[in-house]
């Protein structure tokens, strides 16, 4: 095995939807042996939703789902039975790191508070992801990624000056709350590995979202900034010209926008940005010098920025010429910074820069065939950091997991018949009589 | 770093020790003792950034490593970036900067900086912004080898990374520091096809798939303005995801006593390109492609008209009509009875989702109507007293000014410049203290080269 430094590191995971498996994902990734918790009647919602080939009613069919929980176990268990009561508390004491992201009182209400977890297992971490965290006024508040979105400044801080906010086109919060969640607990780990006591850890997505938007909040409290009345945000600029507030890209220029190609379809933009003089003077030799350009109003910074309106068109009428690959090629290798607007297809298809530092990997899934997943992305000693073919396909590692526990095969064979791991009224499907390697 | 006043308890915390100060990190990592508390005493980190690498840093500082900060002539490009705070001090200080650098020390070194977005910019306030390369300081490379000899971790955000622009090789590296972690962090990775592309934080977030997804709805199919959110979010991606690799080894290396070099390579590209939710997926398994929308879930198919309405008092709430199930379908009839908003939705046609779906048009419609009438702080207030999950679109002066997170302790009150206390936006976590906000000494933000002469005597690394 190569990279895995968290090999050994033994963490249960009662988390569902997004956030919470992107963060167990991380850690799988990193080596860490993720045991995913749930009960068949009531799975993840995961893995009912998003791109199967699949009629509804199969567990393990969901490409999305397969994508965010890769690398994990899968263990089935009722915790609200008294025998899976008691299961749920042997897996705690022998954890090292416990996950979820139900609403805030529901581990409570099963009788997992964090002072029985720590009766159960000392030195146990107990990380809990949610909308708005476990404390504060707004605890009780249930959210989805958009609704975290809107209640922590997010959605605000996107669109153009003069239309609604545009938010996101997906969950920001689900991915970067599970990438936080991810970070917290790896340094909570090193802090258990010294030996400290049991840590409770609560991320909210809120805060996330807060967190993200740090120097805007600065501005906001100590030079009294009101955003909503300002023409605020920038579009895609990185300051718009007429307005008070600043733009929050933390880097400035002109141009700074996306502009059109003559790419059909809805996508076919490139973003140019120019940051300084000299990329400016590089961006009007790759136009050819054009008169329009030499103009005064675009002689400095400061006049392209309160002039990008004029320059921006005049910029767009050249672009237009071009597709959007070519227009990056060509602009990147005059030193401007381009980049071409990519769709997930794009991505998946077009994107020589992913493929070849093997982004999306391609797997064997136990269902699904042969697909590509996103990596955790990084090379390591020159090499991508692989992915591990292992998928959660409900159950299939519940006896495994028991034995490990030190269950004899008759105790595992007595609980199976009771209908303690797997409930009578569901067909368990065939494939997960297999065992994980 | 040192912590010289005594720790400061955060508010609020649910469980877990409260306020342990990260303490001097006197001794190197490998004589860490086993009552520190925060996760990276004793760690110290070299960093080097050109514009994505800062925040990484960030939360090295935060879990209590010392990070030194090394700045070339005319200091880091972001001690020049809006918005600007004029202290108390008469000096006026960058946000962005002091966001991203409280807690670390800064070292001036006379290093190359080709390739920098600010490399030449003649209104930069630099002394020598007409030096040539050619020119630079021969002993520079030997401070920062000297440097690098003592760290445990060099962050890398050189453009083009130190081994190709410095010319330090990974033996070299070996060499200086049996053990180091060489976290590289660039736009587009050490390898592949794009590896000489420069980038910014709009070419990061278009490329990498955020800006094809976002903005505006469709208008009669065809598919509104693409956005690319504002707050320097391609830096997060990446550093978030380097921070966790990093810490990870960190520690497993530690405890083999490692004596490879390990060099992690991010991208700035790639690490946005895995982090757009389901929109990957949407095409590998479902060739689908990805609808631009407006603050929804990803979408493959058109779900329905709007999540997002204007309320009465100019401002919006996000209600998320998608999950409109029968208990919450409920909620919305009893928010708007109780209101006393007169509505046609008891109607025997809306009694089941089953019913409501192919009219949801209908029920957007009294929804986006009954928003007119109320503040969206109302509809906030009573849409969540009934379970429904929406949310106020907040603005970001409503969050600098959030009880809740006032309530959570999430702003820690630190003098953030001489003599003022500033509110200072803490980790999105709970149960993990912040070394950085633990004192005021820890949080400073370091004025430029403001630790060279310590750093570069004869104590070095102990100076701090």
């Amino acid at each position: 095995m190569g990279f895995a430094p968290l090999a050994g590191t033994r963490v249960l995971d009662f988390s569902w939807n997004v956030a919470g498996p992107t963060a167990t994902k991380v850690l799988a990734a990193l080596g860490a042996d993720v045991v995913k918790v749930e009960w068949p009647t009531r799975a993840d919602p995961g893995r009912a939703l998003a791109f199967s080939p699949f009629q509804e009613g199969v567990f393990d069919s969901s490409g999305f789902f397969s994508t965010v929980n890769i690398g994990k176990r899968s263990f089935t268990v009722d915790p609200t039975s008294a025998a899976g009561h008691h299961i749920v508390d042997e897996l705690l004491g022998h954890c090292d790191i416990v996950v979820e992201s139900y609403s805030p009182r529901v581990m409570s209400g099963w009788g997992w508070t964090f002072q029985r977890m720590l009766e159960l297992n000392p030195n146990i971490i107990y990380l809990s992801v949610s909308g708005f965290g476990h404390t504060g006024p707004e605890s009780a508040y249930v959210s989805y990624g958009p609704t975290a979105q809107a209640a922590s400044g997010v959605t605000a801080a996107s669109g153009e000056p003069d239309q609604p906010p545009a938010g996101w086109g997906y969950s920001y919060l689900d991915v970067m709350t599970g990438y936080q969640a991810a970070l917290v607990t790896v340094a909570a780990r090193s802090r258990q590995l010294d030996g400290h006591a049991g840590q409770r850890l609560d991320v909210s997505q809120v805060e996330v979202g807060a967190a993200m938007l740090g120097p805007i909040l600065m501005d906001c409290g100590l030079n009294g900034t009101v955003t909503h009345e300002a023409l605020f945000p920038p579009g895609n600029r990185a300051q718009w010209p007429e307005s008070t507030v600043d733009g929050y890209r933390y880097e400035l220029g002109a141009p700074y926008n996306l502009f059109p190609t003559n790419d059909p379809g809805h996508d076919g933009f490139c973003a140019i940005t120019v940051l300084n003089e000299s990329e400016w003077q590089a961006l009007k030799a790759a136009m050819g010098k054009p008169d329009w350009a030499e103009d005064e109003r675009f002689a400095d910074l400061d006049r392209r920025l309160a002039n990008q309106n004029e320059l921006d068109m005049r910029l767009g009428e050249w672009t237009r010429l071009f597709g959007k690959y070519e227009l990056m090629a060509l602009l990147q290798a005059a030193g401007v910074r381009a980049g071409a607007l990519q769709t997930g297809r794009d991505r998946l298809d077009r994107d020589p820069a992913l493929a070849s530092r093997q982004v999306f990997q391609r797997l064997n899934h136990d269902v699904l065939g042969e697909h590509r997943f996103e990596s955790l992305p990084v090379h390591v000693d020159g090499k991508p950091l692989e992915l591990y073919p292992r998928w959660p396909i409900l159950g299939k590692d519940t006896e495994t997991v028991l034995a490990e526990l030190g269950e004899s095969a008759d105790q595992i064979a007595e609980l199976a018949k009771s209908g303690g791991i797997w409930p009578p009224d569901i067909a368990r499907p065939i494939y997960t009589k297999e065992t994980t390697s | 770093m040192t912590a010289t006043t005594s720790p400061r308890p955060r508010p609020g915390g649910p469980g877990g020790p409260g306020g342990e100060a990260g303490s001097a990190g006197s001794a190197g990592s490998a004589a860490q003792s086993r009552t520190d508390t925060s996760p990276l005493t004793g760690v110290r980190v070299l960093e080097i950034d050109d514009g994505f690498a800062g925040y990484a840093g960030k939360v090295f500082a935060d879990f209590g490593a010392s990070v030194v900060k090394v700045e070339r002539p005319g200091g880091a490009l972001q001690r020049r970036s809006g918005p600007f705070y004029r202290a108390a001090d008469g000096n006026e200080y960058s946000l962005p900067f002091a966001y991203y650098n409280a807690g670390k020390q800064s070292v001036l070194l006379d290093l190359p900086d080709a390739g920098r977005p600010d490399a030449d910019r003649p209104d930069a306030d630099r002394p020598d912004a007409d030096r040539p390369d050619a020119e630079v300081d021969a002993d520079a490379i030997a401070q920062l080898e000297r440097l690098i000899a003592g760290a445990d971790v060099v962050l890398d955000g050189m453009s083009g990374g130190i081994t190709a622009t410095l010319g330090l090789s990974s033996e070299r590296l070996a060499e200086l520091r049996p053990g180091l972690i060489h976290v590289v962090i660039t736009p587009f990775g050490l390898t592949g096809p794009w590896r000489d592309y420069l980038s910014s934080d709009l070419v990061a977030l278009t490329l990498g798939g955020v800006t094809a997804q976002t903005g505006y709805d469709s208008v009669n199919g065809r598919p509104g303005q693409p956005i690319s959110p504002t707050g320097g979010q391609s830096s997060h991606f990446v550093g978030v995801l380097a921070a966790i690799a990093t810490i990870a080894a960190l520690r497993e290396r530690r405890d083999r006593r490692a004596e490879d070099v390990l060099t992690l390579d991010f991208s700035v590209h790639d690490s946005v390109a895995v982090s757009t939710e389901s929109y990957v997926s949407m095409w590998e398994f479902g060739n689908l492609e990805g609808f631009r929308h407006t603050g929804r879930h990803a979408s493959g198919i058109f779900t329905n008209p709007a999540w997002q309405f204007r309320c009465g008092d100019g401002a919006y709430v996000c209600a998320l009509t998608l999950y409109l199930n029968d208990r919450r379908f409920a909620a919305l009839l009893d928010l708007f009875d109780k209101a006393g908003f007169s509505h046609g939705l008891a109607d025997e046609r809306y009694a089941t989702q089953r019913q409501r779906d192919p009219i949801m048009n209908e029920i957007v419609n009294e929804i986006a109507r009954f928003c007119k009438q109320h503040s969206a702080d109302y509809i906030f207030d009573e849409a969540q007293r009934r379970q429904l999950p929406w949310a106020k679109v907040r603005s970001p002066e409503d969050i600098a000014a959030d009880a809740h997170l006032a309530a959570r302790g999430f702003f820690t009150p630190v003098e953030l410049f001489p003599g003022e206390q500033v509110p200072f936006p803490g980790m999105p976590w709970q149960g993990l203290p912040s070394a950085l906000l633990a004192t005021d000494a820890n949080a400073h933000v370091p004025q430029l080269g403001q630790d060279t002469e310590a750093l570069l005597n004869q104590e070095g690394w102990r100076a701090l």
